[in-house]
């Protein structure tokens, strides 16, 4: 089982403000990392980091055979990198000027420099993936946002990444189509995808992760199997974190 | 009375019309250099101090100083200190489009900062290059939300070239002048020309609407 992200003493601050301290952790190809924490505990930034949408001061990051280290990133390196990671927003940050189908194509063409009939193919192929293909031509505006996040899975995914970062894909969701974006992440888990995937759906955790990291204050307070995480977290921040969001639940 | 002016008018259009190729003419490039100009100091407006400062310099300078002290300045000032004279047509074409650039410079940035950072990050994570996501991810939409602005200022743009008649270019009002100087009808003639930018300036309204609800029946924004 070979690693594929190893993330090693990161530190990162705003200002004054500490925002990660010390952070290590590592990723094997095929398995999928929950992050959990409370707002504001770095859990965003830290995999913000990890596709250099976010610098850190110290410590260092390996994606594959890519090496990030603190300040700003050689940009052939982010490149490098960005080439293996795909990211989810929260917000979905789907291209506002370009149909559904276009998100996913044209990226493929300015990036991997695919010609318009192989783009086009395998959009359609994705679209279908996530049962978007009904839509391939409404513009993100017309679309639900199960049905936005949906098709930002299509568009990161097109890319064929090695990882796939999800940040909070369904807190800016209603609450009925959670379970939509949820069916399709759980689908690509299985499917062998690497995943780091920042939530507060606990049952996503519970039932797919292969291990829960939870953050604290920008530490990393404890982490372990989902089994362990839920039954029997050692820490007392821990244990009251997660009965605070399972009785919210 | 009625019948008098009308027919004086009416007198008038043949002479006055020779002023609407340049008042057109003199607008259509002015603005397309000012469009030129403008979207380069409205992305340096973007940039780190070094490019922001002299963009922010330019802005401020022509927002601030009078039109016609510019057209007077470029058409009789600065030929004294550069020892050669600077062509009528040349100095209108030229300080419509610094004018205009100075407006459309802070257009073309409102817009620009008006796009979501969500749209550059999603951008930046797929992989495209900083380049790549201006010219394929923020301009595109960002040129939609100029659309109105840059309407309004072409049709400042339009009018403004009224003030050309001081350094004599024989655009609309400078042809009405000089037949009002024979003939004393500056009432008809002057309301003549008015009619005329009015019917200008509407025409282009109606094709500005036309093109911002094609794009908006084209999806998005």
């Amino acid at each position: 089982m070979s690693l594929f992200v190893s993330v090693n003493h990161l530190n990162k601050c705003f200002g004054p403000q500490p925002i990660l301290r010390d952070v290590s952790l590592e990723v094997p190809l095929g398995r999928v990392m929950v992050i959990i924490g409370q707002s504001g505990s770095g859990k965003s930034t830290l995999i913000r980091c990890i596709n250099g949408l976010e610098t850190f001061h110290g410590g260092s990051i390996r994606v594959g055979e890519v090496l990030l280290e603190p300040g700003r990133q050689d940009g052939r390196r982010l490149r490098q990198v960005r080439r293996q990671v795909g990211m989810v927003f929260q917000h979905f940050n789907l291209f506002g000027h370009l149909d559904a189908q276009h998100n996913i194509t044209m990226p493929l063409q300015r990036v991997l420099g695919l010609g318009r009939r192989e783009a086009e193919d395998r959009a359609v192929a994705l679209l279908e993936q996530v049962g978007m293909l009904d839509h391939a031509r409404q513009y993100p505006a017309q679309l639900s946002g199960g049905q936005q996040q949906r098709l930002a899975i299509a568009r990161a995914l097109a890319m064929e990444p090695r990882l796939l970062l999800f940040d909070e894909p369904t807190s800016a969701l209603d609450p009925e189509m959670v379970g939509e974006v949820l069916a399709v992440m759980r689908d690509l888990a299985h499917s062998g995808m690497t995943m780091i995937v920042v939530t507060h759906e606990m049952g996503f955790a519970r039932n797919v992760a292969d291990e829960v990291v939870f953050l604290d204050k920008g530490v990393i307070l404890e982490h372990g199997s989902p089994e362990v995480m839920f039954n029997a977290p050692r820490q007392p921040r821990t244990r009251a974190f997660l009965s605070r969001i399972l009785s919210s639940h | 009375m009625a019948a008098d002016v009308l027919q004086a008018a009416w007198g008038a259009l043949p002479y006055v019309l020779h002023g609407l190729p340049y008042t057109l003419g003199i607008s259509m490039a002015g603005l397309g250099g000012g469009f030129l100009l403008g979207v380069l100091l409205g992305l340096a407006g973007l940039g780190t101090w070094l490019w922001r400062a002299p963009a922010l310099l330019y802005v401020e300078f022509f927002r601030g100083t009078p039109l016609l002290v510019q057209a007077l300045f470029l058409f009789y000032g600065l030929p004294q200190f550069i020892g050669r004279p600077i062509g009528p047509l040349t100095a209108s074409v030229l300080v419509i489009a610094m004018n205009a650039a100075a407006y459309i410079a802070e257009i073309v940035r409102g817009a620009m900062i008006s796009i979501s950072p969500g749209q550059r990050e999603a951008g930046l994570a797929l992989g495209l290059s900083l380049v790549q996501v201006y010219l394929w991810v923020i301009w595109p939409q960002a040129f939609r939300r100029m659309i109105p602005g840059l309407g309004n200022q072409a049709i400042t743009s339009i009018k403004d070239t009224s003030i050309l008649s001081v350094i004599g270019v024989g655009e609309l009002v400078r042809q009405g002048q000089v037949y009002i100087a024979t003939t004393f009808q500056a009432f008809e003639v002057y309301a003549l020309i008015a009619l005329l930018y009015l019917a200008i300036t509407l025409g282009f309204s109606a094709l500005l609407r036309h093109t911002e609800l094609r794009l908006q029946r084209r999806g998005g924004l």
